[in-house]
């Protein structure tokens, strides 16, 4: 169909035909009649006069059917082609031919043009084929028709709208068709739907530019290597701690750009095993340039994948960690030296009572002792978790190691696995050992066969608690003492207050000492959200 | 507790900057029957009596005074003389080369002192 409504080059140029045809058949009409009126004169000659009059009458006659005649079965040749390549065309789906006449009007819309711009042929059919399309071309019209002249053929693509509106994009090949003089007559235009292929361009387009974009964007370095580690892809951050443009680094691998070839090797390895297990991994790397302070990065290395699901590379992104790392270096050798004033004070603490208390009754002496060796076993568990908290059955069996000798069995210790927050932690190992020092002098581990079993469980329920209990068993008969002793009021009095719950200690019970601590659960462990990061801090 | 007899006699050296710490190490030694050749509370110090004092072992503090006692350790083992080092730190506070050194972590009781004596001793 006519994109363009075609101008003629010499819009006069079928009027001169017309005129010799007209002027010929003017001078054999004049001489027909000249024939005929000699006749009429009746002289000797008439007869031959007359028909050779009839005689150019017919021939004329005989000349304009043929004329006519001609013209019907060159249309119908016209046609019959028209139908062909018609035919020929819908065979290729979407392609579609159409004609346009002289003058921009559609001459023939084939069920091709139907199917792609929605117009019927009814519809179609001698509207201006640019109108109808909303056609627009790539340039000027006039350019378009002097090649379609000149050449005879132009080739292009063009943007339509589809009857209901949607843009329409095609590959449009146009060829001027000439009549017996050379004139051009008709414009036959084929053309090839490429919307789908456009849109695809244009979303890939986008994606390409939206991941430029973050690529650019963001602060880490963003990079892809091929099998061979060598680069692909790097991102202006990448490019700058490298030091060198694009065209320097392509291709090249981290042997190439690295001052230290140790550390390339290693940084290689790493990408190396990415790529044999095809697995994601998150590691620190170190990057030393000539003259500068290490730097540390936190890498995510992905297999890179083809299509096909094969990994062909690998994509990393690193962050720069350094400043990260130093400060966490430092607040590590600040933790180390509070440990260590702590345990110092303690056994200056001890170093003191011993002075003070020399010479007096040695238990007193020795519960002290034990008391400060209680309070820095606790604390041997909390610096190792940096102070962050401690697991129940490290301070647990960190306050019985001390009572364990020869007899571990005497202990059962059971409960689920949590943290305690640095504070109860403390609390609960104070309280054990009071409990335990009890159980040595006057409960079931002051005999042989007594045993202690120690649990602790999570009550569910709006608020959950933690309940800890504290059974003797096999030991003597339990006798509630006159006056309560220090023991066990630090374990009511100041336990309960650390751990914000209730904490009791029975002795009425004929088969043993039972002690019980219960504390809100948020209070003294810490929260399960929390925990994940706690760990990798811990690490 | 029963064989503390096989330090009765020997010559210790104490470098320890908490002059109480010290003190209470000397006091739980002479129960042992450990006879005192010298105290160190600096590294200086410390130094010039680790390379002359004739000594049978040696309590070492890892920090004196804010400064590392490695440069002592180094004295004493180039002599050959068992030592214990005595620390807040555990015993990841120590350079990899000195960890099989035993040590005796602050505060301390009498049978720890005795056992990390004796684990130096053979």
């Amino acid at each position: 169909m006519v994109a363009v409504p075609f101008t003629s080059p010499s819009p006069t140029s079928r009027a001169p035909r017309r005129l010799v045809t007209f002027v010929t058949w003017l001078a054999m009409a004049l001489l027909a009649l000249s024939g005929l009126l000699a006749a009429s004169d009746g002289s000797t000659h008439s007869g031959f006069a007359l028909a050779e009059a009839i005689v150019l009458l017919a021939l004329a006659t005989a000349l304009f059917a043929a004329s006519v005649w001609a013209k019907r079965r060159i249309q119908r040749d016209i046609d019959a082609k028209l139908y062909r390549l018609e035919r020929f065309t819908q065979a290729f789906g979407q392609t579609q031919g159409t004609l346009r006449s002289i003058d921009g009007r559609i001459a023939f819309w084939g069920t091709g043009a139907e199917r792609l711009y929605g117009y019927s042929e009814k519809e179609a059919l001698g509207k201006n084929a640019l109108d109808l399309l909303q056609t627009r071309c790539p340039v000027s019209l006039e350019d378009i028709n002097t090649i379609l002249v000149r050449d005879g053929e132009w080739q292009g693509e063009l943007t339509r709208r589809h009857k209901d509106g949607r843009e329409i994009h095609v590959i449009s090949k146009w060829s001027l068709d000439r009549g017996d003089t050379g004139e051009p007559e008709v414009a036959i235009e084929i053309s090839t739907d490429i919307t789908s292929i456009r849109l695809a361009e244009r979303q890939l387009h986008q994606t390409n530019a939206l991941l430029r974009a973050i690529l650019e964007t963001a602060p880490g370095l963003i990079y892809a290597k091929d099998m061979q580690g060598r680069l692909i892809l790097a991102n202006v951050s990448t490019l700058d701690l490298i030091g060198k443009p694009w065209s320097e680094v392509e291709g090249r691998t981290d042997l190439d750009f690295l001052d230290s070839k140790t550390q390339a090797e290693s940084v290689m390895a790493n990408d190396r095993r990415i790529m044999d297990q095809a697995r994601t991994e998150e590691f620190e790397e170190t990057i030393s340039r000539e003259g500068r302070h290490p730097r540390v990065w936190s890498s995510t290395k992905a297999p890179l994948r083809d299509a096909g699901g094969k990994v062909i590379g690998l994509v990393g992104v690193s962050v720069e960690i350094t400043e990260r790392k130093r400060i966490e270096e430092r607040l590590q050798l600040m933790v180390n030296e509070l440990n260590h004033r702590v345990k110092n004070t303690l056994a200056t603490v001890q170093a003191i009572a011993s002075q003070t208390l020399r010479g007096g009754d040695p238990i007193v002496r020795q519960n002290l002792e034990r008391r400060l060796m209680a309070l820095a076993a606790a604390h041997d568990v909390l610096t190792r978790e940096n102070w962050e908290g401690a697991n129940i059955d490290d301070v647990v069996n960190g306050a019985l190691a001390p009572f364990g000798e020869g007899g571990d069995y005497r202990f059962a210790v059971s409960g689920p696995s949590l943290r305690l927050l640095p504070r109860a932690a403390l609390a609960l190992a104070m309280g054990l050992h009071e409990l335990t020092t009890n159980a040595l002098k006057y409960g079931a581990l002051s005999t042989l066969a007594g045993q202690v079993a120690i649990n602790w469980q999570v009550v569910e329920g709006a608020k959950p608690l933690l309940r800890l209990t504290w059974t003797e068993s096999g030991g003597p008969l339990v006798v509630a003492p006159s006056r309560r002793g220090f023991g066990v009021r630090l374990i009511e009095r100041s336990l309960a207050q650390d751990l914000g719950g209730k904490a009791s200690v029975i002795f009425d019970q004929p088969a043993g000492i039972v002690g019980t601590i219960e504390a809100p659960l948020a209070d003294v462990a810490v929260s399960a959200e929390v925990t994940p990061f706690v760990q990798m801090g811990a690490r | 507790m029963n064989d503390t007899h096989i330090f009765a006699g020997i010559r210790v050296l104490i470098i320890e900057d908490e002059a109480l710490v010290s003190m209470m190490l000397e006091e739980f030694l002479e129960q042992i029957g450990c006879k005192m050749v010298g105290t160190a509370s600096r590294l200086d110090d410390a130094i010039i009596k680790a390379r002359s004092l004739p000594v049978d072992m040696a309590l070492l503090d890892v920090n004196l005074a804010g400064e590392a006692s490695f440069p002592v350790a180094e004295i004493l083992t180039a002599r050959d003389i068992p030592f214990i080092f005595v620390t807040g730190y555990g015993a990841l506070g120590l350079p990899a080369e000195m960890r099989h050194i035993p040590v005796l972590p602050k505060p301390f009781q009498m049978a720890q002192l005795i056992d990390a004596m004796r684990m130096a001793a053979y």
